[in-house]
């Protein structure tokens, strides 16, 4: 019991979470973007198609925008771009303390896993479940990673 | 002889539907000429070099334009044409400089190959939006009872029908025109779908189809 307690403190960190919450913003901001970027698509759109002398064959106005220019799936969006922040959460969390041989070979792997994720896996793999909760469960050890190294200052 | 069909419905999707036809005649030689009718209207082009000059000049007008190009050179009696037999006018035009090779090639080249699953842009040059022609994949030809769904789309103007007459058995496929209306669920209705619920998810899904082979073509050039 007092092992496992003690174990549970030492992988758990404060200012850790704060930089964690902070990448969660920042996840946020991009996909807000993303969404706004369609938003003024779909309204430059609107504007042409309410233009055009052609009025009466083009039916109803609204959903010919929606078909023409749909918004994509919240969840898919925010698995998109969730890696990049990863990645930067580890520049800052490594570089602070002494610098040993196995954090530059982790910054390494998870600097070729964000690009592999943003150029090739996303497009693929992005709408099967188990890639997501694998991206979950990463930034959970990730967590743990880094709230260790903080610790043992 | 061989012939290229188009057939649409002439009507809005508001009122009932009149579908009608389009042809193109030709042998498809070197030599041969082209002959467009539709409706007891004709144009006959004397060569290739015709109707790819015709082609080249029509290349991004939008219907309306196109039948004032007509007006001005002389084909007169297409001048109360509606929009939709404008329309798959260009779309016969287009299909037919897309399939030509294949067709008076077929010893060498495959249509099949470049029948399905294809998209034929209308290249405007300016920057408003390009428009496509999408040719549906094959399997919605091919399930049982996809036809009538197909059919509805089609008076609801939100698809067209494409026969070839080549020699042999005549090849069909749907396409997908290069203006469709925004139409509202309840015009999806009909006998055999109460809700219009079918259609329109068979509807959103043919959209889907077109946009993932125009963004593969964007990401890989294919």
């Amino acid at each position: 019991m007092e092992i496992a307690y003690n174990f549970l403190k030492s992988i758990l960190n404060l200012n850790v979470l704060y930089q964690f919450i902070g990448a969660l913003i920042s996840i946020a901001l991009t996909v807000m973007v993303v969404f706004l970027k369609q938003y003024n698509l779909r309204k430059q759109r609107r504007s042409y198609y309410e233009g055009m002398s052609s009025y009466q064959e083009l039916g109803d106005i609204d959903v010919k925008v929606d078909e023409d220019l749909p918004y994509e799936n919240v969840l898919k969006i925010v698995f998109k771009w969730s890696l990049q922040p990863l990645l930067l959460v580890f520049l800052l969390g490594f570089i602070g303390n002494t610098t040993e041989y196995i954090k530059l070979i982790v910054f390494i792997i998870v600097l070729i896993s964000t690009m592999v994720h943003e150029f090739m896996a996303s497009d693929e793999y992005i709408d099967m479940k188990t890639y997501r909760v694998f991206i979950l469960i990463l930034w959970l050890i990730s967590y743990f990673i880094l709230s260790y190294e903080a610790n043992l200052i | 002889m061989k012939r290229i069909e188009i057939i649409y419905n002439d009507n809005s999707f508001t009122e009932k539907p009149h579908v009608k036809s389009i042809y193109l005649d030709s042998k498809f030689d070197y030599k041969s000429n082209y002959k467009v009718s539709s409706e007891g209207k004709e144009i006959v082009f004397d060569s290739k070099n015709d109707i790819d000059n015709f082609f080249e000049k029509t290349k991004g007008l939008n219907p309306n334009e196109m039948s004032l190009y007509l007006l001005r050179f002389g084909y007169s009696n297409w001048e109360k044409a509606s929009f939709y037999e404008m329309q798959s006018l260009k779309s016969i035009l287009l299909c037919y400089h897309w399939l030509e090779l294949s067709i008076s090639n077929s010893e060498d080249l495959d249509v099949n190959k470049m029948f399905y699953d294809e998209f034929i842009v209308d290249w405007n040059y300016k920057i408003n939006p390009q428009n496509t022609i999408y040719l549906l994949k094959k399997e919605y030809i091919e399930k049982e009872g996809q036809l009538i769904y197909l059919q509805r789309l089609l008076e609801l103007n939100l698809l067209c029908k494409i026969n070839l007459f080549i020699g042999g058995e005549p090849l069909i496929n749907y396409f997908i025109p290069l203006l469709t209306p925004g139409v509202k669920l309840e015009y999806f209705k009909s006998n055999f779908d109460l809700h219009g619920n079918d259609s329109n998810k068979l509807w959103k899904k043919l959209l889907e189809d077109k946009s993932t082979r125009i963004g593969n073509w964007l990401k890989n050039r294919f």
